[in-house]
């Protein structure tokens, strides 16, 4: 026994090289350019003492830009000073439909820069590892582990796209696990920190607050805890804009996420008068009052959610969640129809795109609070069907297509699932994996060369200017690009959607056969 | 490890602390240099702790305003939020200053007229207006036109020159043609299929394409001297570019998405200002390199001439910092 257990854990260490093998050779050969050379820019200006939001350059929320402040105390310190080279041949083809960037990282940079998010990369394998072991043993531990860590988007987004959204995930990962140890505090930071990282996460907000109330009960215990998660998540996020309050950038800071839902920094300032911050505040101070009722007082509150709810009731609730959808479709509809939409086929279809993800986004929240409902009043012994449901609530946040990089939030939830409960879901995992991978590829196409192309010099930039012509051109009003990325892309959609399908179809032969 | 996820959360932390810490500690703080000319060699010194990538041009012809002006009302409506204008002039201002120049000064219009009636004086200041409007009362009178024509400088963004004004009570209509010749600026996005420029190519501006660019070619053709510094397109509109007008000069930056300001534009603006490029510069040569470590010493093989200008620089490919030398 002690020797398997040796060797799983010996499999698990060359897992673990390999993967980091594979993107330490990626790390300085391919980049695609878009991006990084964004980070570059902030790089260099907070090299020079400037704030993250003084220079028009960062559009995020704080802590990646201090991730990147961080590199850019690394590069000199490793000598590295020569960040990209303009190549004047990618001109003509900016303002294309595609992404194009003229600038091209070096080699050097590109591995600096990318240090960081391999090493969340290995957290988050690691984390993985950790917590399926203590339960299900090393062998289902190094496959669920691997599933996230050889998985070709994970690869590509951190050591090729120079992407953070694996930080956000470890900060998800973080956050249900320290749930779950019952460190409530500190798992509202993990989580308020992946928000801030990369929004998305936000959604899992409900699924988490019913698994702490599902591990402490409707009890002055369960609202201490919540107390607990709220504060850390509120010192996690105070601290986090605390530079940014205090030179005024609070709003600045916060474009990216209520850029999210249809606002600006300008709009919410205008909004948000000295009136209004403390009629706020003074909210703030009620709710804290509130809070401080309930924990004396759970009494009324557990009265109320430890109704036992009736089938019937389940079923009132499914149906006023789709009329919700519906309702909330219908307005989305009505103002789609009646608005005027101007501009190039590209821009007419994404404006479009846009109204669909609307609904899908309503939708998504809708299936969120359903699912953590449903969590709160399962009876499960075994945790699978708590498994299963922040599985689905995983899968619920893109009910959009959504781009690449936001893909890998759902990996380690389904790797998990699938490693440890339903092993018929690994090979439709990788599936998933392969094909944002290539969608991904699509997307950056030669970019992917270039800093290749410049810094060794094969292939030669005027072998990849024809590709480049190639994806620029147009069918008619369609932009060639659109055409690779509506193939690759749907095809990437279809792949996630099957896994909760593929889930369906085998947990209805498992009911049936019991 | 009993609790990986706490050691790493603490890692994270650090590093989020460590970064916080980094942007508020300017890293080139220590960074200078000096020169000395030999009869057909100029010696650049290179000073600083940290290693860096150096790059150097001597251009000639260069003309550098002395005083630099935003115009910034807030009582009067622009294209732009008025916290946009201010986030606008604070960043240039931080990347003016990155680059030896002194900070511009904001003005109102009551003060922006009181300078535009000193004609006299018009030479070697700028106004910098980054809302896409004029005030109304200085385009009335043609107070601003003579004052440009008489020497001043304007550096215009944002929409088109003179066809929008502003006043306490709103924007309102003025004139396209006001400024140049019916045609001559873009209406539309500057798309695909642009060129680089000498100096886009320079400032490195090769990121974003914009509407409102000036027609280059048109305007040489209307007997306006004019030289694109930013991305050309087919049609000969221009990004970004320069233009004698008068005695003076205007500088047309487009308009960009969202009405949004851009890094890339911003540091070429600051370039443009802070070295004082304009229609009759010219580069005389160049260099780049590697700091290292500590100081760096490297000889320039070129005989210094009168009104030539010297930039050396850190930072590759944005500029951290830089120091311009009068030969």
């Amino acid at each position: 026994m002690g020797s398997v257990k040796q060797w799983m854990r010996s499999l698990f260490g060359v897992m673990i090289i390999a993967g980091l093998a594979i993107r330490l050779i990626l790390a300085p050969l391919f980049t695609f350019n878009s991006d990084i050379n964004w980070w570059s820019l902030v790089i260099t200006t907070e090299q020079d003492g400037m704030g993250l939001y003084d220079t028009l350059s960062y559009f995020y929320t704080p802590p990646w830009g201090y991730v990147l402040a961080f590199v850019s105390l690394l590069c000199p310190l490793l000598g590295v000073t020569d960040y990209g080279t303009f190549v004047q041949d990618l001109v003509p083809f900016i303002g294309s439909e595609m992404t194009v960037n003229a600038l091209v990282p070096s080699m050097a940079y590109s591995v600096v820069i990318k240090i960081p998010l391999i090493l969340a990369d290995l957290a988050v394998a690691y984390l993985i590892y950790k917590v399926v072991s203590e339960r299900y043993g090393e062998g289902k531990a190094t496959l669920a582990s691997a599933l996230w860590f050889l998985c070709p988007l994970t690869i590509l987004e951190s050591s090729v796209h120079v992407m953070f959204d694996n930080l956000a995930v470890l900060g998800t990962l973080m956050a249900f696990i320290l749930l779950s140890r019952c460190r409530y505090f500190l798992a509202g930071a993990a989580f308020s920190l992946a928000v801030l990282i990369k929004f998305f996460p936000v959604f899992l907000i409900f699924i988490l607050v019913a698994i702490l109330f599902r591990k402490e009960g409707f009890t002055a215990r369960g609202a201490k805890a919540l107390i607990d998660a709220v504060a850390g998540a509120l010192a996690a996020f105070i601290l986090t804009f605390l530079p940014s309050i205090l030179t005024g950038d609070f709003w600045e800071a916060m474009r990216f996420i209520v850029s999210r839902v249809g606002a600006s920094p300008e709009m919410m300032e205008s909004i948000f008068t000295p009136t209004v911050t403390i009629a706020l505040l003074a909210a703030v101070v009620l709710l804290i009052a509130v809070a401080w009722y309930v924990v004396k007082r759970t009494d009324i509150v557990s009265r109320i959610l430890t109704m036992a709810p009736t089938e019937s009731f389940h079923m009132r609730l499914r149906k006023a969640l789709v009329l919700v959808a519906l309702l909330a479709a219908v307005a989305v509809v009505v103002t789609t129809l009646f608005g005027s939409f101007e501009g190039s086929f590209s821009e007419v279809f994404e404006a479009l795109g846009m109204r669909v993800v609307t609904i899908l986004l309503i939708c998504s929240i809708l299936l969120n609070i359903y699912l953590a409902y449903r969590l709160l009043f399962i009876d499960d012994k075994d945790d699978r069907q708590a498994a299963t449901l922040i599985m689905l609530s995983a899968f619920a946040i893109f009910l959009w297509p959504p781009a690449p990089q936001y893909v890998v939030l759902l990996i380690p939830f389904v790797a998990v699932f699938a490693t440890v409960y339903m092993p018929a879901l690994i090979r439709p995992t990788i599936v998933l994996g392969v094909s944002f991978t290539l969608y991904q590829l699509i997307l950056g196409n030669v970019s992917v060369l270039y800093t290749l192309s410049v810094y060794a010099g094969f292939p030669s930039m005027g072998s990849l200017i024809p590709v480049l012509e190639f994806l620029t051109s147009y069918v008619g009003p369609i932009p060639m690009i659109g055409i690779f990325m509506v193939v690759f892309g749907g095809a990437a959609y279809i792949s996630m959607l099957y896994v909760p399908y593929r889930w369906y179809r085998c947990a209805e032969v498992k009911d049936e056969e019991s | 490890m009993r609790n990986p996820e706490v050691a790493i959360l603490t890692v994270i932390a650090a590093v989020l602390v460590v970064g916080w810490a980094v942007i508020q500690a300017d890293m080139f703080a220590d960074t200078s240099a000096d020169i000395w000319n030999d009869d057909d060699s100029i010696n650049v010194t290179l000073n600083g702790f940290l290693p860096s990538g150096y790059s150097y041009s001597i251009y000639a012809g260069m003309d550098v305003s002395n005083s630099l002006y935003y115009w910034y009302d807030t009582s009067m409506p622009g294209m732009i939020y008025h916290s946009q204008q201010v986030q606008f002039y604070d960043a240039l201002d931080s990347m003016l200053e990155l680059r030896g120049y002194t900070k511009g000064q904001r003005i109102d219009t009551a003060a922006l007229t009181e300078l535009l009636q000193d004609t006299g004086n018009a030479s070697g200041k700028a106004v910098y207006f980054c809302a896409g409007v004029l005030p109304k009362a200085v385009v009335e009178g043609d107070l601003l036109k003579n004052w440009i024509l008489a020497g001043g400088t304007i550096h215009w963004s944002m929409g088109e020159l003179g066809k929008s004004v502003t006043s306490e009570s709103g924007i309102e209509e003025f004139d396209a043609t006001y400024f140049f010749p019916e045609g001559t600026i873009a209406e539309s996005t500057l798309s695909a299929g642009v060129t680089a420029t000498y100096w886009s190519e320079r400032m490195g501006v090769t990121l974003t394409n914009c509407s409102y660019g000036v027609n280059v070619q048109m305007l040489n053709d209307a007997g306006y001297n004019t030289v694109s510094l930013g991305l050309l397109n087919e049609e000969g509109f221009s990004s970004y570019a320069v233009t004698d007008y008068g005695s003076g000069r205007i500088y047309s930056l487009g308009q960009f998405n969202n009405n949004t300001y851009e890094a890339y534009y911003l540091m070429a603006s600051a370039d443009v200002i802070a070295y004082g490029i304009d229609t009759g510069t010219t580069e005389v040569l160049s260099g780049s390199g590697d700091k290292g470590y500590g100081t760096k010493q490297f000889t320039i093989e070129h005989a210094a001439t009168a009104g030539e200008m010297l930039i050396v620089k850190i930072g590759i490919p944005f500029t951290n910092w830089a120091k311009v030398f009068t030969l």
